[in-house]
């Protein structure tokens, strides 16, 4: 069987918004990632601290930010078809320190992901879309929003700095009317 | 709140191929897609002839061939896939499709069943495939595509269909509840 395969060049949107969290909030989470500590094993792709992949199982700290977070992207990247809905399916924290780093990978069968920064002191590694010649340097209070299935990585963290994330997944799933 | 939209390029595979459906059976099918004729009622994207998006539930005898066509993707994907919607167009002079995309599906296919190369299915930067009988399309969901005006007396005859991965019952249900 004769196979042919086409490599397509096509837009795609990542977007990025600051959520405003108050400082005293993300301190409190952050000080709740601390506890957490890594319970990966740096067996993920990500080769830093992280917790395991349902975050808000377990823990209510983050309810709030989860909350902002799913509010923003139901705003900026809303679903066309009214017939469906985003559900956040996982999210993970992730703490990077000196030498962690992430592989390239995407997150299909999702269909959004994000990852927001509560922490990024500088100079902190940048999150890179691998095929697509872009990267974002993260900062305090970034949101970044971008289609699962984009390859993205975390270069080696060069410094002795805090890069302090939340990351997740969001599928959508139709909305049956009774 | 500041919203930036980064617009940046995506690489996308599209696999062509030719599936070896024989004739005889080839024939059984668009005699059947012939006597299922129009049967959805309200606006689609396609302006052509066209079957509900279940057509198995109209019809067993495309039933081998969606079984071919799922073992070819799970050969060449190496994802475990299953079909999820699927239907019949025919295309006569003048039909067409609007550009849309399959959103929030994970691949896509299109198998032409009767095509003579002169209409072909188009994607984003004016990429353009031109199908022959027997031509299997399947590329992501997410990419924009299109059918321009079919400009030949003879008709065109396709089925088209959405997969999905597998759902992992257990994990699917795990989600941050609002």
């Amino acid at each position: 069987m004769e196979v042919k395969k086409y490599h397509l060049s096509s837009p795609v949107e990542v977007t990025t918004t600051h959520l405003g969290i108050p400082l005293e909030y993300k301190s409190q989470c952050i000080e709740e990632i601390y506890k957490i500590g890594d319970q990966m094993n740096h067996k993920s792709n990500v080769k830093a601290d992280m917790s395991e992949w349902y975050i808000f199982e377990n823990n209510d700290v983050f309810n709030p930010l989860l909350d902002n977070i799913f509010t923003a992207i139901n705003l900026f990247v809303p679903i066309e078809d009214k017939k469906f809905k985003y559900k956040m399916s996982n999210c993970w924290s992730a703490r990077y320190k000196k030498g962690d780093y992430t592989v390239p990978h995407k997150h299909l069968p999702s269909h959004l992901s994000f990852v927001y920064y509560l922490k990024a002191d500088k100079p902190s590694s940048p999150i890179v879309f691998n095929y697509s010649n872009f990267q974002l340097t993260p900062i305090d209070d970034l949101l970044i929003i971008f289609p699962s299935y984009l390859t993205h990585s975390v270069p080696k963290q060069l410094e002795e700095t805090e890069r302090i994330c939340i990351a997740g997944n969001l599928s959508i799933e139709e909305i049956f009317n009774k | 709140m500041i919203i930036t939209k980064n617009y940046i390029q995506s690489f996308s595979e599209i696999i062509n191929l030719q599936l070896g459906i024989s004739e005889n059976y080839k024939q059984e099918c668009i005699n059947e897609i012939y006597k299922i004729g129009n049967s959805v009622d309200g606006y689609t994207n396609l302006k052509a002839i066209r079957s509900t998006y279940y057509i198995w539930e109209e019809t067993k005898i495309l039933d081998l061939l969606f079984k071919q066509i799922i073992n070819v993707i799970d050969e060449l994907i190496k994802v475990n896939c299953e079909i999820i919607n699927a239907w019949s167009a025919i295309y006569k002079k003048e039909h067409y499709a609007d550009k849309h995309y399959h959103n929030p599906c994970f691949m896509s296919f299109v198998y032409y069943l009767k095509s003579n190369e002169t209409t072909p299915l188009l994607f984003d930067n004016n990429f353009k495939l031109y199908p022959k009988d027997d031509t299997l399309i399947i590329f992501p969901s997410y990419l924009y595509h299109s059918v321009p005006n079919h400009e030949d007396e003879e008709d065109r005859i396709c089925v088209a269909g959405n997969l999905d991965w597998k759902k992992d019952e257990d994990k699917s249900n795990r989600r941050f509840i609002r």
